[in-house]
């Protein structure tokens, strides 16, 4: 079949049609979220308290398990479930349940939420309460020595795993109550410190809000005392970087062109 | 069928038919994924998962090498997906995704899910704003399904840096998966007896330079890097790998899972739907185990290896010790071995060499057209529309299903019957259904294979040509060029009517055989 030269450049305006549209469909612009949406993102990983039954094992009760067994404080229980309450302006966004994970709920609780707000100044509270009321308090566990018995260096051991459980888990209430501005296109995310025990604001890459007003509520962590602690603060806080050039964007007072 | 049709005439009338590329989208596939693999090669010495972006970055500030490598894979990769679907579409509009060739399908189908993941992978690696939103998207979907305690989305929430045992899970896949490929494609094609791996050169060179001269003259941009803690509202998507994403985003997760497994299964299951009752046509080969002499031939020509050579069960005088069996499950009924064999003694129903020459008999006896006009022995799946313009032009117009299955004792026993000339017009041999049709049509003519065209037939009587949709033309020009050469013959040098053609030709009759 020859060729006729109409035909050959027939052949390459078409070849070139289809590159063009080869390219069209890999780079198409797609719409993945409308303009002037914001988002408030929580997204954390926590250990959520035990609530369980001790019992203090006799030396009789002990020597008669194998040696492998010998654990002093015998406890039977659960993993507590809390209550997640979000609101935005007050409009409650969820008041879920949440539990650990694994079939069990013995895993780390593992809490992944998004929420689309409209842009603007926000008031947000996220609070994270228990639900299952303690049976006991086992701080007689933790604190419980074996003074003038063989196993002391095991029960001894035996406390300190159990404080640094308790330690690691979450309070019986976690609450954060902030008012904030938040910026289209961008997301504000609230995050857990297991090590503070508190709701952590991230700061974004960029400028994208500020909270003028903040409170924090942590109610029950330390049971050995049993005190409940509240911090309130009213301050301006960047939440970016320092801007690579001062914008209008910031209320007076609150400029990020000024020393922190 | 029809648009498929319409498309390879196009194609034709621009390319010809032995560059078209529709002809040839398998062997097309099969040559881009070389090149992706080549060009992931050198991308693969400079990507860095412990800062994907700016290695790729890196690799975009250069103008000699990186940037149009980069964009030649992606670019190949989207014309991998486009050749792909292309070949699943043809072979199902011909009827070829069924039966004997399930397994190529339901392995194709497979294929096709990992290019797809592949893909992916490989643009989650780059870590722009498109690959985050293919990360998150497909991690909510994960997300839905109650595998893992954690949710992977925890890993994008943006409370820290994305981790670069992430990058290296999904650098592993992106170069494990094109292996896992590899072996996928010996699946695919194991049924086939020659596969072929590469379009002819011209059409290999041509989609190779078109694609680089599309790299190089409008690469691809890089997208700014991914920002978890901002929301893009348009990111710069591949359609041909994320054409789910607004639909995966936009549905809860659970109907878009629904949505892609019912794909996949109707996908996959395929074959079952379209499966047709194994008669007529589809009928599969049988072997006459009183012709057949052993010869080995009907196996070598079998474009499907559905034939073995197997002992003889109750061998008595002269017959071989082995005999032809045809596995039925394997066999496509394409006809080729009824070509191939000279005693006749193989093929599928009322398509051996004996029917095609009993038709031809009973056709000569009610009918004087074959004394007067040249035959144009045309493959009907060839192009159907040229075969009323071709009686027109003076040919007397029989068909065969496949130009493979044509026995050349039919071009003798024309000739003999009176016939100026026999003009055996073919499919174009990349759009085969027999796969060999053409191949072995020719060696058999011109080449002394079994079952040769004897050479006491003149063969400037004999001609063989491509019939192909869109090639009117060429269809045209080779019955002219064949009317002139016979009008040049004198009707002296007619092949005469040989005797002993029964002897050749005819099959043994049953009784006497069993005298």
């Amino acid at each position: 079949m020859t060729m006729s030269w109409s035909r050959r450049i027939a052949g390459l305006v078409v070849a070139g049609g289809v590159l063009i549209l080869l390219r069209a469909g890999s780079l198409t612009p797609l719409r993945t979220a409308p303009d002037g949406t914001a988002m408030l993102r929580l997204s954390w990983s926590a250990r959520p308290e035990r609530i369980e039954q001790c019992r203090r094992l006799s030396d009789a009760e002990l020597a008669a398990r194998p040696q492998h067994m010998r654990l002093r404080w015998e406890c039977e229980g659960r993993f507590a479930r809390y209550l997640l309450r979000v609101s935005v302006d007050g409009r409650v966004l969820a008041a879920d349940t949440v539990r650990g994970g694994g079939l069990r709920s013995d895993r780390p609780m593992h809490v992944f939420r998004e929420y689309a707000v409209i842009p603007g100044e926000r008031r947000v509270t996220v609070s994270l309460r228990r639900i299952d009321a303690e049976v006991r308090p086992d701080s007689v566990a933790d604190a419980a020595t074996a003074a003038g018995t063989g196993a002391a260096d095991r029960e001894t051991r035996e406390g300190q795993e159990r404080r640094v459980r308790r330690a690691e888990a979450l309070p019986a209430l976690v609450r954060m109550d902030s008012t904030l501005t938040v910026a289209a296109q961008r997301v504000v995310l609230v995050t857990y410190s297991s090590i503070a025990h508190r709701f952590v604001i991230k700061r974004p890459a960029v400028l994208a809000f500020f909270t003028t007003e903040h409170t924090e509520e942590t109610e029950g962590h330390d049971k050995s005392v049993g005190v409940k602690t509240a911090h309130h603060a009213k301050d301006c806080v960047a939440l970016a970087g320092p801007p690579r050039s001062c914008t209008p964007l910031w209320p007076s007072g609150c400029s990020p062109c000024a020393p922190w | 069928m029809r648009p498929l049709r319409a498309a390879d005439a196009a194609a034709t009338r621009l390319y010809g038919w032995r560059h078209n590329p529709l002809h040839q989208t398998g062997t097309v596939a099969a040559a881009l994924l070389g090149l992706l693999i080549v060009t992931g090669l050198y991308l693969l010495v400079f990507y860095r998962v412990g800062a994907p972006w700016q290695s790729v970055q890196r690799l975009q500030a250069d103008p000699w090498l990186g940037r149009w490598i980069r964009s030649l894979h992606r670019f190949a990769s989207d014309a991998l997906v486009v050749a792909v679907v292309l070949h699943a579409w043809r072979l199902f509009a011909q009827a070829r995704a069924w039966g004997p060739r399930a397994l190529a399908w339901t392995s194709g189908v497979v294929l096709l899910t990992v290019l797809f993941i592949s893909g992916w992978t490989g643009y989650v690696m780059v870590w722009d704003n498109f690959g985050a939103q293919l990360a998150v998207s497909g991690a909510r979907l994960f997300d839905a399904v109650p595998v893992l305690s954690e949710p992977v989305r925890r890993i994008f929430a943006g409370d820290q840096a994305v981790p670069s045992v992430f990058f290296f899970l999904n650098l592993f896949l992106h170069v494990a998966l094109p292996l896992a490929a590899a072996a996928g494609l010996w699946i695919h094609l194991s049924r086939l007896a020659r596969p072929a791996l590469l379009p002819p050169r011209p059409l290999l060179y041509a989609i190779c330079g078109a694609l680089t001269l599309l790299a190089i003259v409008w690469p691809s941009p890089l997208a700014p890097e991914a920002a978890l803690l901002s929301i893009s509202s348009q990111v710069p998507a591949d359609l041909f790998y994320a054409f789910w994403l607004p639909w995966a985003d936009a549905l809860p997760p659970w109907l878009a899972w629904t949505g892609a497994l019912v794909t996949f299964g109707i996908a996959f299951a395929m074959p079952w739907f379209t499966h047709r009752p194994r008669t007529a046509e589809w009928t599969p080969s049988v072997v006459d185990e009183r012709s057949c002499t052993g010869c080995n031939q009907c196996p070598q020509d079998c474009p499907w290896e559905a034939i073995t050579m197997v002992p003889r069960e109750h061998a008595h005088g002269a017959q071989s010790a082995f005999v032809a069996r045809v596995d039925p499950a394997h066999c496509v009924s394409c006809g080729v071995c009824a070509g191939s064999c000279a005693p006749m003694g193989v093929g599928p129903a009322d398509r051996t060499g004996r029917d095609q020459l009993a038709r031809l008999r009973a056709f000569i006896e009610r009918s004087d057209t074959l004394a007067r006009r040249p035959v144009a022995i045309c493959c009907e799946h060839a192009a159907p529309a040229h075969v009323a313009p071709l009686m027109e032009h003076g040919a007397e117009v029989r068909l065969v299903p496949c130009a493979g299955n044509l026995h050349t004792s039919v071009i003798e026993l024309s000739l003999r019957a009176g016939a100026p000339g026999v003009m055996v017009y073919t499919c174009a041999p990349r759009d085969c259904r027999g796969r060999e049709g053409p191949k072995w049509l020719h060696e058999r003519v011109y080449n002394d294979r079994e079952a040769e065209l004897q050479a006491r037939v003149d063969r400037a009587r004999v001609a063989t040509a491509v019939m192909a949709p869109g090639d009117w033309a060429g269809t045209l020009a080779a019955w002219t060029q064949f009317s002139a050469q016979l009008a040049a013959l004198s009707e002296s040098a007619t092949v005469p009517l040989d005797e002993q053609l029964g002897a050749i030709c005819e099959p043994v009759p049953l009784e006497e055989e069993a005298r």
